[in-house]
């Protein structure tokens, strides 16, 4: 069977700072990440010839970044539609075009203004959600986790453990808007947006972009950084008769992660005990909960356990998580912070937040359909 | 908009569900069945999404069900929900078997609410064209 696994590799990232107010367009912010990303890998304008991007409402025209980038020519590109379980499978959607020979060097790009442009709740129309109140997507995952804690005793404290521990995560990234400590006290005492969330228990609006370059592994070892091989990867893969909505009990607790993850380790030759670390998607808690157990590192409705007291999910930790801050704490572009996060840890840049002696790491999109990346050095 | 109240987006009925929302209008609360293979279905879709035939038929479902996950809404997500919360969202497990998403549990504390609780349809009105399936709490016989 043919496999993508170890075909290509990341060979640059670079991102804005996360903000409240970027006062910029999302243009902008494609381009100034792109141009991090371009001198980050040491290639030039004319060395990208595919282009990928991902939209919920607020697209971003390949053409005009194309033009406000001088690239001469473009081979590949795609503006594709989907939210935060996108992110992953973007790069490997350009990392098959790759191998498939359609494009050289892929620049995948997403900015959004979440907090001052298109807000949460403002996009998309459903017959059976905005005339209930149902208007944004806090609400749809706050009944999973309700759900999760009648099922598994799932609690309060243990959401509590990922939004206090990625906070601290997030204070020594200078490029994270969450930078002040949050204790648990101050968790437990914040606002009740719907319940069972509090107000930190959401991802935050935010004003940003990041780009990742993917090249094949073959070019990239002659490339200025170290390669971040991809090992394996999945592009938006569901079960049976899955949607977002949730029509089916199976999604409150395990997403699209339980499809993903036979696919995913067995093309990277792995299981769940050979990650070194994971940037999980996080746009809210439950959902690290749920992709701990659905990825395997432990049992269904053990995600809670897991996390609880935060020792398990911090540096030193068995698994660490997050390591800049999420998208709970350093800011939400929808997966792609979390894979440029992901590749910098590979090759050792991460300075005072770096892991100790990590070669592979997981990176995931959800809820559903979601995707997932194992990247290595 | 009323003074200080948000309008919430009422349903365009599409060339999907308009049968449903038709019916709601005469206070009849239709799931789909597959004709072929007996899976019954929420929401309206015009292919089973167990065997994937179009061989459909509509039902009238009992009205009942029990809360199979909710969520009460504090925050008014920008200008969207003032004046609606606390709003208690959910999703239904009819007593037909689908699970119904979403709707609202109405005439019951946010502080009541729980999983399990067994609920029944209550028709909201909302104008001659528009009627919403809303929940309440099912009275004990």
């Amino acid at each position: 069977m043919p496999s993508i696994k170890d075909k290509c590799a990341i060979v640059g990232v670079g991102n804005t700072k996360y903000v409240r107010g970027s006062g910029v367009s999302t243009l902008s912010l494609s381009i100034e990440c792109s141009k991090k990303a371009l001198a980050d890998s040491g290639l030039q304008p004319k060395d990208i010839d595919g282009l990928l991007t991902f939209n919920l409402g607020e697209s971003l025209s390949m053409s005009d970044l194309a033009r406000s980038l001088a690239i001469p020519q473009v081979n590949y590109q795609f503006d594709i539609t989907g939210g935060g379980n996108n992110g992953s499978g973007v790069v490997i959607t350009a990392a098959a075009a790759i191998e498939m020979g359609l494009a050289t060097n892929v620049l995948c790009v997403h900015a959004i203004n979440r907090f001052s442009g298109v807000r949460y709740g403002a996009a998309g129309y459903d017959n059976f959600a905005a005339p209930f109140g149902r208007v944004a997507a806090a609400q749809m995952s706050a009944m999973y986790a309700q759900r999760h804690m009648h099922d598994y005793g799932t609690t309060v404290e243990q959401f509590g453990a990922i939004a206090t521990t990625f906070r601290k995560h997030a204070m020594p990234n200078e490029d994270a808007l969450m930078r002040t400590p949050l204790t648990m006290e101050e968790y437990l005492k914040s606002r009740m947006v719907t319940t069972p969330y509090r107000l930190y228990d959401c991802c935050l609006e935010t004003d940003g972009g990041v780009a990742i370059i993917v090249s094949s592994a073959e070019r990239a070892r002659s490339m200025k950084k170290k390669p971040v091989y991809i090992m394996a990867g999945a592009a938006n893969t569901q079960g049976p008769g899955l949607d977002l909505g949730g029509d089916t009990p199976e999604l409150y607790t395990t997403y699209a992660a339980k499809y993903v993850a036979p696919r995913l380790f067995a093309t990277a030759g792995l299981t769940p005990k050979d990650i070194d670390f994971a940037q999980i998607y996080d746009a809210f808690v439950i959902y690290v909960i749920c992709q701990l157990e659905g990825y395997g590192f432990c049992r269904q409705g053990e995600g809670g356990p897991f996390v609880e007291g935060g020792k398990r999910i911090t540096y030193g930790g068995e698994l660490p998580l997050n390591t800049s801050g999420g998208h709970l704490s350093e800011g939400y572009v929808r997966g792609f912070n979390l894979i440029a996060e992901a590749v910098r840890q590979l090759r050792g840049e991460c300075g005072v937040r770096q892991l100790k002696d990590v070669e592979i790491g997981l990176t995931t999109s959800a809820p559903n359909p979601g995707g997932a990346l194992i990247l290595r050095r | 908009m009323a003074e200080g109240k948000a309008q919430l987006r009422m349903p365009m009925p599409n060339l999907d569900d308009k049968v449903f929302w038709e019916a709601c209008k005469r206070h009849e609360l239709l799931i789909q069945k597959c004709k072929d293979c007996g899976e019954k279905r929420f929401f309206p879709a015009p292919t089973c999404t167990k065997c994937a035939s179009g061989n459909t038929e509509y039902l009238k479902a009992s009205g009942k069900g029990e809360i199979f996950s909710f969520t009460t809404s504090y925050n008014t997500f920008g200008p969207q929900l003032v004046g609606h919360v606390p709003i208690t969202i959910m999703v239904v497990k009819l007593a037909e078997g689908p699970l119904l998403r979403w709707t609202n549990l109405i005439d019951c504390k946010p502080e009541d609410v729980r999983i399990g609780m067994p609920v029944e349809v209550v028709w909201d009105d909302v104008s001659p064209e528009v009627t919403l399936p809303k929940f309440r709490p099912a009275k004990k016989k």
